[in-house]
Parts: structure tokens; C-alpha cells; sequence
């Protein structure tokens, strides 16, 4: 990827669009003019309806008979004007009175012979005003009620408690903010969404459909810029238009909800506060992202199948109707993000949006939603990509465009390409969400092979075929040469003893949930009894050793081969621990995936890989097995096996000589392999090693 | 030089059949030399010019500019290739500079180097006079003579022209097609298509006729002639061409 030519095209399509009125409206005149101005509009008028109400008197028409002195009360009641009508309730429906008022006749002689005496309000719900004359005449008479009772309690010898024997008082513990985070928190989300697809909708038909109607897809295409770069380009100014149409909406909506809430407050009984956690904005800026990122790629890819701008909206328009159902997640009472939830594409991002609104989301909750849009994100622009690598669809011209990628299109290859290698781990992170999770927890040990065996190790060992990439030198099946085998059982050894320090001085900066770690810990206790020690190694150190080493170290580490060392290995590793879906575990595990990258990029095996990625997990789980030892049976174990096990058990750092030794170990290690590398770099410049031709 | 060695182009079309558009297509075009490609509308020029220019992938052959296999660097390529046709078309919304300036720099070329390229080539195609307009306010004279701009810009060694003066008044058609003598006379090797055999007769050094295809027939005007016994390039044209269309076997 050449940033220069990236960044020549970002800038082009934003001039281009910014140009186009159209554009402009779509993105800029609906957040801006359009909704504050319903908002405004919509709120000030049901506050000037409102006051209005309050200070207009109502009508009533009143039928009663033989009623004596209520008729002087009555009178008395504020803000009612009676009046007397032969054919009151056909006037009441007309709205020319607001209520009508029927007390019984004799009301006078019941109650002084301590009788009930019926009172009945006919009114109008459907009209305002009606309803607000039934209340003021319910108010009255039920303060009225209250002043008769007191007095027949009082003539009778009895106390108020006599006719309550029981006092029900609900007290609402929702902070104002909260009350208004669950108001908002239904609405926004959606409106959120919809404002993404808004500012994506234009621009993604614009660029890839438009241009192609336009015929100026040629002359960009004749252009040295790869194709790559040109959907790259592209991509970042649909995905910059909409966040920036999403951020602008967000601004909108806050300066009218705050200028207008003020106002509301004082004539309503629901306490409002619109103060969200400055915390909780950044995160929803931040989940923002991946978002705009997914709708952007998801509609790119949609539209650039057709010929011209119109077929494009006719295919784009059904997919943003599409997303609204998962967007309107949060208006259903009661849906919020859980272990199944938190991975529905569009929906998880609406829940959050809601959560993060009241105050309810949880850290492991953000990561999960981030996480898993990202991956739909990410394959939704694999998609696009490959797209735009085909002439047919590029072109489009009379005949139209076949859907499937067969595989004899592609060209038979040395080492997989990051799309297809993003595709592997994408597809891998979705089933491990909705296999995975599954069947792990209906039983663990079947449910674990079937994960990392056919979940994790299957999906690239599929692409890479289909893809005709090939297998031996896609996965590093190659063994290690003498230097190199010798400098990574160096690094792989004190590595061992660096990352078991680091899992304990990060447990004690980021402590674990306790909860997390009994569940984890309890999880290994059953396969134990059912599998032994033994078994335990195989199914949580080895299974994965291999698996995992074949997609990251393999197919994903392969495919990154044309990037400096370090772009490589810092990509490899931080997907390594995001694959983990454990905001508690990332931290390690990207670590660890930093060093096996390391070493499998250097050596060109995947053997290296496996055993290093064997070791670290099995000394987790050794450790633990003998600190459980050390407990019970003492004389066995040696010193300094009972002291670092006990240490580490305890959350402890390890000696500091054992912590010192490693790092020169380590040290020692990355140079043997860096001279490796060097004398092989002199024989044979630019060719990394263990890589034949692309 | 532009060489292409035995190119074929197959789509697939409805129902599993395929459309065979270019069969075998070899010719070279040297530096200094202007090649014209000739033939009627659906013979498979333009997807043999967009072949060379490596916007299509060849089912088979290859394609050379210079010593370069267009398939083993496809962006190198593009680098040493200036492409015109029907369908490179230019950016509404842009104003003529700022086409060349994006052009310019997705060619790799300095700023500086495109300010003065530009200054240069706004001076020779007389295009001062809407300079600051959009490129949808343009004439199709002005807009051709942008892209013509364009297609200079990096001052390629081979220029891959299909059809530049299509619909273009006698004045502009003029202007453009001394500026391809005039790449001509600075060594570039061209390509050319057109429909106007007064064109063709005037500006090649060598003509191919395609057709449904297939290269039916290559040479210096005179040897076209002499090879049909026509006297003009029209009789050579409609001489290789209609017997086919009349149902005769192709010779």
C-alpha cells in the first residue's frame, strides 16, 4: 500500500463530494438545519400547548340535583367555569365544553348518614384539554373525600391508621440521570445509526457506482495506483463522511436535547437531567468507529455491484432498511447486551449506545462490541476489496455480474494476501461468537477440539486452499536452521518466565473479576478429573499451540510478509489478543503473540511457533498445578520450584535474579537470531527468509 | 515500444457460453512509430487497447512495454503508458489543474513537477481560456483537450490512443492530432484507433486491420493496397471486411 496514493484519492473524493450539493444536503442540512429545527419546533410547541392549557379555565357543565351545600364547594373549585347545557354530552364531543360533572342527587342527606354518594366525570381522552378538566375536578374532590373522611374518623373515636392499614410507598432509586439516559437511551441509538447510514448512503453509491456511470473508473484504473490503494482511498472518505455526519448528529442532538430538556423539566413531573458521564461520550465516539466502518464497507461493497448510481440505490436502500431492525434493538423494553446479544452486527452498537446512556455498560461489554463489529467491519471490507480486484465488476458493462468468486479465478500463489488471510481470522472470531461460545459451555472438553480443531484451525486451512494459496509455505511448514532453532529455544525459554512475570504484575494492576478467574480455574478443574494432567496439557496447551500458530503465525503472519518486521508482528500479536475476547487476558496474550510473530517471522517455521506457544501455556498451567502441590505435599518439590510456584499462586513477583536471568537469556536469544538474519541478508538482500517469490 | 504477443480475450457470457473478443492478437509498435488499428465497431479494439494498458487481464498472452511484461508489474506499466478512450473519462466537479494535479500525483510525479508539466501543456492545448471552470462546464473540444493533457502529463514513453478525435470539430481534431506527431517526433511508440481513414492515412506509419478479433491484415498503407488491390485505405477496409459480412469464409 503506498500511503501517497491513498492519500491523493482520500483527498480527491472529499473535494468531490464536499462539491456536490447533493452530498451536502444528504450529510450536512439533516443533522444541522433539519432535525434541530423539528426538535426545537416539536418541543416548544407542546410547551406552548401546554401553558396554555394551564392557564385556560375549563368548561363544565354541571348536573346536579338536590345537592345542597357541594353546590357551594364546588363553585369554589380554581380554574373551572361551569355552565349549563341541555345536550351537554353532545357538546362535550363537539369540544365546545370540556367535561361534564354528574353528582348524585340527595348527595347531601348520604352524607350526613355516612353513605358514598357517586360523582361521575364524563370526559374526552382524546382531547387535552378534556383531560385536563377531569383531572382538576378528580383533584378537587378527592382533596374533598380526604376532608370528609378525616372528619367521620374523628366523629367515629377512630385514628387516620384505622382505614390504612397498610402504606405502600414506592421510591424510584434511578438518579434523574438515569431517568433520562432510559428516555434517550431508546431513541438515540437509532437515530445514530440511521445518521451513519445517512452520511455512508451518498458517498459509498457515489464513489464506486457514480464514478462508474460517470466513466471516469477507467481513467482512474489506467493510473499506476493499485487497485488496493483505490479502494482503500476510497473507503476512508465513505468512512470519514459518515463519522463525520455521525459525530455532527451527536453534537446536534446534544446542544438541542440540552437547550430544550432545561425547559421541559419545569412542566414535567419526570425529574430530567441530560448529563452524560464525559467517560461514557468518548466511548461512544470511540464505538462510533468500527460502526461507520462497518456500514461504510457493508454499502461500498453493495453498491459498487451496479452499473450506474440508480441500480445502486435500489440495492443500497433495502440494506439500510435492513439495519434499522437491528438498530431499533434498544426501543425494545427489556433487550440489552448479553453473551449473545452483545454479537448481533448493528444491534450490539445500538445496546451499547443505550447502556453506555444509562450508565450500565461494563468494560468487558465495550471490548466485546468493539471487537466483534470490528471483525464484521473488517470482513465487509476483504469483501469490497476483492470486489473492486475484479474486471468484471469494475467495468460493468451490458452483461451483468456474477456473484460468486469461483476459485479458478484465482491465481495460483506462493503465500496467502491479507484479504484472504483477514477473511480466515474474521470468519474464525464470528464462529468462535456463535459456535464457540456454545458449545463450550454445553461441555468442555469436546467443546474445546471442536473449537480450536475446527473453528480456529479449519477456516484458513479452507481459504488458503480456495485461494489457491500454497499450503507449505502459506502455514511455515518448513523446520528452523541450526541458528535459528537454538537463538528461539533461548527466546522461547526465558520468554516462559517474562510473560509468567508479566500475568502477575498485571493481575495486580488489573485485578481479574474474582468470579472470571474461579469460573476459568473451575473449568480446568473438570477436564482435570476427566482427563488428567495430561489431557489438560493436551487440550489447553498443545490444541491450541497448533491451531492458533496455524491461523496467526501461519496463515495471517504469511500474508503480511511484504511489511516491515515489526508492522507484522505488532498486527499478528494484537489480533492474536483480541482473538482471545477477554479484555482481562489481552494484554498477555498480545505479548506472547508479539514474540511468537517474532520468532516464526525470523526462522520461517511454524514449528517454532508451536513450541513456543505450548510453552507458555503450559507453564501456566504447571505452575498452577504446583502450587496446589506445594501446598499439600512439601518435601517433594524442590526450592526454587515450590518458591516460584507459591509466588506466582500468590500474585507475587518472581526473584528478581530469575526475572534478570531471563532477560539476558532473552537478549542473548534475539541476538543469536538478528545475526542469523543479518548473514542471511547478506547472501541474499530483501528476501526474508523461509519465502520463495510472491 | 509496445508489444503484444498473441493476446486473447474470452468472456463469459449467459448460460456458460463465452465470447472469444481478441484471438491472438501479435503486433510491436516502435519507438518514433505510429501504429493505426482499424475496424468496425465490435472488433475487439478497445478490449485489446484496454489489455495493453492493463486494465483488462489477457485470458492468454502477454504485452510488453519496453522490456516489461505488463502481468509481472502491472503499476510499473501503467507508469510508462499514457491511455485515452471513450471511457477515461474526466472528474466533473474538478477544474482542469486540480485533474492534472491528482493525475499527477497518483503517476508519482513531484509538485513541482506537475505545476510546470502543466503550465506547459495549458500553454500548447490553448486551454487558458477555462482554466478555473469545472470540467462539466466544458465543451467536449475543451474536456478532450484536458484529457489529451492528462494522458501527457507524465510524458510516457508508449501513448495508447483510442479514438481521441471522436466527435471533435475540424479545429480541435487538428490540434490534437499534431500532438501526436509531435510525440512521435520525440521517440514515444503509439497506438491509435480511429474511424476516420483520412486520419489514418495521414498520421500512421503502419496500420492493422482487426476484425471479430483477429488481426486480418498489417503493413505500411502502400503494402495494404498492393495486398488488396484497392487504391485507398476505405476499398482496403471494406475489401477484408464485407466478403465476411456477406457470409463468404474469412480468407
Amino acid at each position: 500500500m503506498r500511503v501517497r496514493t491513498v492519500g491523493t484519492i482520500f483527498a480527491k473524493e472529499m473535494l468531490d463530494t464536499l462539491r456536490d450539493k447533493r452530498a451536502l444536503v444528504a450529510m450536512l442540512g439533516v443533522p444541522i438545519v433539519l432535525y434541530p429545527a423539528l426538535f426545537i419546533v416539536g418541543i416548544q410547541a407542546a410547551l406552548f400547548q401546554t401553558n396554555r392549557l394551564e392557564r385556560t379555565p375549563s368548561t363544565v357543565a354541571v348536573d346536579a340535583r338536590e345537592v345542597g351545600e357541594v353546590r357551594g364547594w364546588i363553585a369554589e373549585i380554581p380554574m373551572l367555569k361551569f355552565t349549563y347545557s341541555r345536550n351537554a354530552e353532545e357538546e362535550l364531543r363537539q369540544g365546545k365544553i370540556d367535561a361534564i360533572l354528574h353528582i348524585e342527587s340527595g348527595t347531601d342527606r348520604i352524607l350526613a348518614e355516612g353513605g358514598s354518594a357517586q360523582v361521575i366525570v364524563q370526559y374526552d381522552a382524546t382531547d387535552a384539554a378534556s383531560n385536563r378538566a377531569a383531572e382538576r375536578i378528580a383533584a378537587a374532590f378527592d382533596q374533598k373525600a380526604a376532608e370528609l373522611l378525616t372528619a367521620r374518623l374523628e366523629e367515629a373515636g377512630l385514628e387516620p391508621a384505622f382505614v390504612m392499614p397498610l402504606v405502600v410507598t414506592r421510591v424510584n432509586i434511578a438518579s434523574p440521570k438515569k431517568v433520562t439516559g432510559s428516555l434517550i437511551g431508546t431513541i438515540v441509538p437509532l437515530i445514530m445509526v440511521v445518521m451513519v447510514g445517512v452520511g455512508a448512503f451518498y458517498p459509498a453509491v457515489d464513489l464506486t457506482a457514480g464514478e462508474k456511470e460517470r466513466g471516469t473508473f477507467e481513467t482512474l484504473l489506467a493510473t499506476p495506483a493499485a487497485k488496493s490503494d483505490i479502494v482503500t482511498g476510497k473507503f476512508l472518505a465513505v468512512f470519514t463522511l459518515a463519522m463525520t455526519t455521525g459525530l455532527l448528529n451527536l453534537g446536534s442532538m446534544a446542544l438541542t436535547l440540552g437547550s430544550q430538556l432545561s425547559q421541559l423539566r419545569q412542566s414535567s413531573e419526570v425529574p430530567f437531567e441530560l448529563r452524560v458521564a464525559p467517560s461514557a461520550v468518548v466511548l461512544m465516539v470511540v464505538v462510533l468507529v468500527p460502526l461507520a466502518f462497518l456500514i461504510s464497507a457493508a454499502m461500498m461493497s453493495i453498491a459498487i455491484y451496479a452499473r450506474n448510481f440508480k441500480e445502486a440505490q435500489n440495492y443500497v436502500t433495502p440494506f439500510f432498511l435492513l439495519i434499522l431492525f437491528p438498530a431499533a434493538m434498544s426501543s425494545v423494553p427489556g433487550a440489552e447486551l448479553t453473551a449473545t446479544t452483545q454479537f448481533i452486527p448493528i444491534g450490539n452498537v445500538s445496546l451499547l449506545f443505550k447502556g453506555l446512556l444509562t450508565d450500565t455498560a461494563t468494560a468487558d461489554q465495550v471490548f466485546a462490541v468493539l471487537l466483534s463489529t470490528g471483525a464484521y467491519a473488517l470482513l465487509a471490507l476483504v469483501f469490497a476489496a476483492a470486489l473492486f480486484q475484479r474486471e468484471d465488476v469494475v467495468l460493468a458493462g451490458d452483461h451483468g455480474v456474477s456473484l460468486p468468486l469461483r476459485r479458478c479465478e484465482f491465481p495460483p500463489r506462493a503465500l496467502p494476501t491479507p484479504g484472504m488471510a483477514l477473511t480466515a481470522y474474521a470468519t474464525s472470531l464470528i464462529l468462535l461468537f456463535y459456535v464457540g461460545t456454545i458449545v463450550q459451555a454445553r461441555e468442555p472438553v469436546s467443546g474445546i477440539l471442536l473449537t480450536q480443531w475446527v473453528l480456529v484451525l479449519l477456516p484458513p486451512i479452507a481459504i488458503a486452499w480456495y485461494g489457491r494459496a500454497r499450503m507449505r509455505t502459506t502455514f511455515a511448514l518448513r523446520l528452523p536452521d541450526g541458528r535459528n532453532a537454538i537463538g528461539a529455544l533461548l527466546v522461547i525459554v526465558s520468554s516462559v518466565v517474562l510473560i509468567l512475570e508479566f500475568g502477575a504484575w498485571y493481575g495486580r494492576a488489573f485485578p481479574i473479576p474474582p468470579e472470571l478467574q474461579h469460573q476459568l480455574m473451575e473449568l480446568f478443574d473438570v477436564i482435570e478429573s476427566r482427563a488428567g494432567l495430561l489431557g489438560l496439557l493436551a487440550l489447553v496447551a498443545l490444541s491450541p499451540a497448533i491451531c492458533e500458530e496455524a491461523l496467526f503465525r501461519g496463515m495471517l503472519l504469511s500474508s503480511l510478509r511484504r511489511l516491515p518486521i515489526w508492522a507484522a508482528v505488532v498486527i499478528v500479536g494484537v489480533l492474536f489478543g483480541a482473538m482471545h475476547m477477554d479484555v482481562h487476558r489481552f494484554a498477555a496474550t498480545a505479548l506472547s503473540g508479539f514474540i511468537l510473530s517474532y520468532l516464526v517471522w525470523r526462522s520461517g517455521s511454524l514449528f517454532v511457533g508451536i513450541l513456543g506457544h505450548f510453552s507458555v501455556n503450559a507453564s501456566a498451567l504447571v505452575m498452577q498445578a504446583l502450587a496446589d502441590q506445594a501446598l499439600t505435599a512439601e518435601g517433594e518439590l524442590s526450592w526454587l520450584t515450590r518458591e516460584v510456584a507459591m509466588r506466582l499462586s500468590a500474585g507475587r513477583d518472581l526473584p528478581l535474579w530469575l526475572i534478570l536471568s531471563a532477560l539476558a537469556v532473552f537478549i542473548l536469544g534475539v541476538a543469536v537470531i538478528e545475526h542469523a538474519a543479518w548473514r542471511a541478508g547478506r547472501r541474499a538482500p530483501d528476501a526474508p527468509r523461509g519465502v520463495t517469490a510472491r | 515500444m509496445i508489444r503484444s504477443d498473441r493476446l486473447s480475450k474470452v468472456f463469459p457470457s449467459a448460460r456458460g457460453k463465452v465470447v472469444e473478443a481478441v484471438r491472438e492478437a501479435s503486433f510491436a509498435v516502435q519507438p518514433g512509430e505510429i501504429y493505426g488499428l482499424l475496424g468496425p465497431n465490435g472488433a475487439g479494439k478497445t478490449t485489446l487497447l484496454r489489455m495493453l494498458a492493463t486494465i483488462l487481464a489477457p485470458t492468454s498472452g502477454h504485452c510488453y512495454v519496453g522490456d516489461l511484461r505488463t502481468d509481472r508489474d502491472p503499476e510499473e506499466a501503467r507508469r510508462r503508458i499514457g491511455f485515452l478512450s471513450g471511457n477515461t473519462r474526466l472528474y466533473g466537479r474538478l477544474t482542469p489543474p486540480e485533474i492534472l494535479r491528482y493525475f499527477g500525483r497518483l503517476y508519482g510525479m513531484s509538485s513541482r513537477a506537475i505545476r510546470e508539466r502543466t503550465e506547459e501543456l495549458s500553454e500548447l492545448l490553448d486551454m487558458r481560456e477555462f482554466v478555473g471552470q469545472r470540467c462539466e462546464t466544458l465543451s467536449t473540444g475543451q474536456t478532450q483537450k484536458v484529457s489529451i493533457a492528462r494522458v501527457l502529463l507524465h510524458d510516457p514513453p508508449a501513448l495508447i490512443l483510442d479514438e481521441p478525435t471522436l466527435g471533435l470539430d475540424i479545429m480541435t481534431a487538428r490540434t490534437i492530432l499534431r500532438f501526436i506527431q509531435g510525440a512521435k517526433a520525440r521517440g514515444r511508440s503509439i497506438i491509435f484507433s480511429t474511424h476516420y481513414m483520412t486520419e489514418a492515412e495521414l498520421l500512421c506509419d503502419r496500420i492493422g486491420l482487426i476484425h471479430r478479433g483477429t488481426i486480418r491484415a498489417e503493413g505500411t498503407l502502400r503494402e495494404l493496397c498492393a495486398l488488396s488491390g484497392a487504391d485507398n485505405l476505405v476499398d482496403v477496409f471494406l475489401r477484408l471486411v464485407e466478403p465476411e459480412e456477406n457470409g463468404a469464409p474469412p480468407r
